[in-house]
């Protein structure tokens, strides 16, 4: 029996050196079975082979744990594309591809603006336009521009920021929605397009109905405290017993009855002033009270399937060490093995998408730095040994 | 620029999660037919219809509801009734794609599930966008957006090291599971495309939700532990936090990510001494000091306004934002300068922003051809427009409530 192929089998891309959001990107296009070639500066790669966490076998660039698991089922090739033999020889590979994906790292000349067929998705912070379009930004910059953070932490502040890569890995997606959307117009008859994907607008999903909202009806963003949700409350998390911890949503009328009949509480349910979300957002001290004695009778697992059997939506809050041992996960096969440097493997969560006729690749290895530099130019470019060699010397002495 | 316009979805998406999913399709020139019944409106409409909510029109005004649905036609079909169920499987043979994002049973119980679809279109792509997924052992349990951000752990992430885990104040899990779904939905659609061949998909918004906090399952299985709770502070970038301004609740975020925005920082902040401190040279030098560091951005940042302060730290090569408010967004100069909000007149409620498409193709972004449906707006143009009937036959179907433009009020709140 032949092996199912991914639904973008047969395209090749091209990914350049960028960030998260741009290597998450071409993780996407990877896992969907498409040929991505990453085009990597010398000595240190893309830069996101330099985030940690680091793998405790292997060295720099090659151990990088995001590294690991964004570059996986990539190729990759080292070319300076501050030289103009670098940039040409990444012209033509760029010519024989359908995507490019720019990550904006570096200040090399655009690439790929003579390919008419070309779908070209140019990842930046702020976007190609407007006066942020030179601004430097992170995770939390593009949280904090976009409303996200200001609701999130104590009353009297400071707002708090989200760990990790969260705008970014949100930004790969959108950006891959575009590059998916061009290549269906392209089948249809359409030639190839830029497209201008920033971190910021691609964040906006999340927070986008604020000033529609404030346009019908003057609301305005809140600060009322750490978990302290509105309008839904509860709408937190609560401590259980040995430190596990729960998440409680209580949206209908059914949801908040029953929330109080499970833990203990029936009456406490009743009480006239608790009847709405409003209502209970104005007596969160006592709400919260009620529900942190009751809960603290059991582990969060034994009643998020408590819960979850009279159909309340709570959530058990894994730790990090708890989540790949979660029979569910395990049973869904959610976290794949990703190579370390060394040959062993780590888990990790997988892209999520379950293709019945299309399956994703799921895990595998990054490559080594410049692993594929010769097989690719002689491969796609026809280039010869000797010509390969020479440009392989003068990005040597480039970089030395 | 409508690369999609040859492509058509049928779509059973309510709230937040399935609408914004297909507002990706149907701005890229998608026909998206929304599907709803006047039995059982979109809840974004809504949660419960009364005499009263129907005479002020509180099912056509909502902002989320109207920001989430323009650009599609709007049914209604009695999907409980045959007739409905036979109208909806007629447009499902003439379609490439459905959605849905209803409870689990809903759609195999109405008869509309995938091993249904294919009997009437073999080549059809039908994606399904479960809360924590259709197999394993909690398969068939209830999410909101919240409860799958609680579920995939991450709240574990943020926050300092000796406070609780931290959730964000959106229905995290919809918006994150709606692009998920936009994303794979169109990777069916390109395959159909491209071979003829249909399939079933689906995603378990939890496991979308994982991917959000990726850095943390990464950390704990190469370093064995989670990645450190530091509050506003960060791994790699020092210094990092949100610092109080002059004003009320007024904040200034600030990560500096190398060793030059340092001595940027201190250049603006007019404090030479820190530029020059050996102490701060390094990123790890500066982590280590970071509390005095802190201090010193602390009490700058109390006389300086959030942000004329960041557009200098910017212009001096610091990255640097004030804390907005998402309601303060409408008016933001960059966004207005990128043609990101768009203005739309719509029933019962006028001229009303919208944001856009969150990339530009060619330097444009979707059109917003016409607004959200009202509810039932399309009856005729769908079912007399594809589907070819008659202007008696859906008359017919009007007066069985087959069809309609009035959501029902539920017989516990009429008045007797």
């Amino acid at each position: 029996m032949t092996q199912a192929r991914g639904a973008l089998d047969g395209y090749v891309v091209i990914e350049t050196a960028g960030n998260v959001a741009s290597a998450y990107c071409g993780a996407l296009l990877a896992a969907c079975g498409a040929e991505v070639i990453k085009i990597e500066p010398p000595m240190t790669g893309d830069p996101v082979r330099a985030l940690p966490p680091f793998a405790k076998t292997g060295a720099a660039p090659e151990n990088g744990g995001m590294h690991l698991f964004l570059n996986a089922n990539k190729r990759s090739i080292v070319l300076d594309l501050d030289t103009a033999n670098g940039h040409r020889v990444a012209e033509q590979l760029v010519a024989g591809a359908d995507v490019l994906v720019e990550g904006g790292s570096g200040d090399h000349e655009p690439l790929g603006s003579d390919s008419a067929d070309l779908v070209r998705a140019i990842l930046t912070w702020f976007g190609m336009t407007g006066p942020r379009r030179n601004w430097r930004a992170t995770d939390a910059i593009i949280q904090s521009l976009s409303g996200f953070i200001y609701p999130i932490g104590p009353e009297a502040g400071p707002p708090i920021i989200p760990g990790g890569y969260q705008a970014q890995v949100t930004a790969g997606v959108t950006a891959f929605i575009a590059i998916i959307t061009a290549l269906i117009g392209r089948e249809a008859g359409d030639r190839g397009c830029t497209i201008d994907q920033s971190v910021l607008e691609a964040e906006l999903a999340y927070t986008e109905m604020g000033p529609v909202k404030h346009a019908y009806d003057g609301e305005t963003s809140a600060r009322k405290g750490i978990n302290r949700f509105r309008p839904t409350y509860p709408q937190t998390l609560y401590p259980c017993a040995e430190g596990t911890w729960l998440g409680v949503t209580t949206v209908t009328p059914l949801q908040w009855y029953g929330a109080c009949d499970l833990i203990g509480a029936p009456d406490f349910a009743h009480d006239s002033r608790l009847q709405t979300s409003e209502g209970r957002n104005d007596c969160w001290q006592e709400v919260d009270e009620v529900f942190i004695r009751h809960l603290a009778a059991k582990r969060a697992e034994e009643w998020f399937h408590e819960g979850q059997a009279r159909r309340l939506p709570f959530a058990l809050v894994p730790t990090m060490a708890e989540l790949s041992a979660l029979d569910h996960f395990q049973a869904r096969d959610v976290f794949a093995d990703f190579r370390l440097p060394d040959g062993d493997t780590f888990q990790a969560p997988a892209i999520p998408w379950k293709f019945a006729a299309t399956p994703l690749r799921q895990g595998g290895a990054a490559p080594r730095l410049g692993a594929d530099t010769r097989a690719v130019l002689s491969e796609r470019l026809g280039m010869s040994d000797a010509g390969i060699g020479a440009l392989t010397a003068e990005v040597s002495r480039g970089a030395a | 620029m409508k690369p999609l316009r040859d492509i058509r979805v049928v779509d059973f998406t309510m709230g937040w999660s399935g609408p914004l999913a297909t507002r990706h399709l149907a701005d890229m020139g998608a026909e998206v037919i929304k599907v709803e019944a006047c039995q059982y409106a979109d809840w974004w409409r809504g949660w419960e219809h009364t005499e009263e909510t129907l005479a002020s029109m509180a099912h056509e005004t909502t902002a989320a509801f109207n920001l989430m649905n323009r650009n599609k036609l709007g049914i209604t079909l009695d999907l409980t009734r045959e007739k409905g169920r036979a109208l909806v499987l007629r447009l499902v043979a003439r379609a490439d794609a459905v959605i849905e994002n209803q409870a689990q049973p809903v759609m195999p119980k109405l008869g509309l599930g995938y091993s249904d679809l294919v009997k009437v279109n073999p080549g059809i792509v039908m994606l399904s966008m479960p809360g924590f997924g259709s197999t394993g052992p909690w398969a068939g349990y209830r999410g909101y957006g919240s409860t799958v951000e609680h579920g995939a752990g991450l709240p574990h992430l943020t926050g300092e090291a000796d406070g609780p885990p931290i959730q964000t104040h959106i229905a995290y899990g919809d918006a994150c599971g709606g692009f998920n779904a936009a994303a794979a939905l169109l990777v069916g659609i390109l395959h159909r495309k491209r071979t003829g061949e249909g399939q079933f998909i689906n995603l378990a918004q939890v496991e979308c939700m994982l991917q959000l906090g990726i850095h943390g399952p990464i950390h704990q299985a190469l370093a064995g532990e989670a990645p450190p709770r530091t509050g506003n502070r960060h791994p790699v970038h020092a210094p990092s936090g949100i610092y109080a301004c002059a004003g009320d609740d007024t904040w200034l975020t600030i990560a500096v990510t190398d060793d030059d925005e340092w001595r940027a920082l201190a250049g603006a902040m007019d404090r030479r001494d820190l530029a020059t401190d050996a102490r701060f040279a390094t990123a790890a030098g500066r982590r280590s000091c970071h509390d005095e560091i802190d201090a010193a951005i602390s009490d700058w940042a109390r006389s300086q306004d959030a942000r004329s302060s960041a557009d200098r730290l910017q212009a001096a090569g610091v990255p640097a934002a004030p804390v907005l408010r998402s309601d303060e967004l409408g008016d933001d100069p960059h966004l207005d300068g990128r043609g990101f909000w768009v203005e739309l007149e719509r029933a019962h409620v006028g001229r009303k922003p919208h944001s856009t498409s969150p990339y530009l193709i060619d330097g444009a972004r979707g059109a917003l051809d016409w607004p959200t449906p009202t509810i039932g707006e399309h009856n005729d143009a769908v079912l007399g427009g594809i589907l070819g009937l008659s202007d008696a036959e859906l008359r017919d179907l009007a007066d069985e409530n087959i069809i309609g433009t009035v959501p029902f009020v539920p017989k516990a709140a009429q008045r007797g």
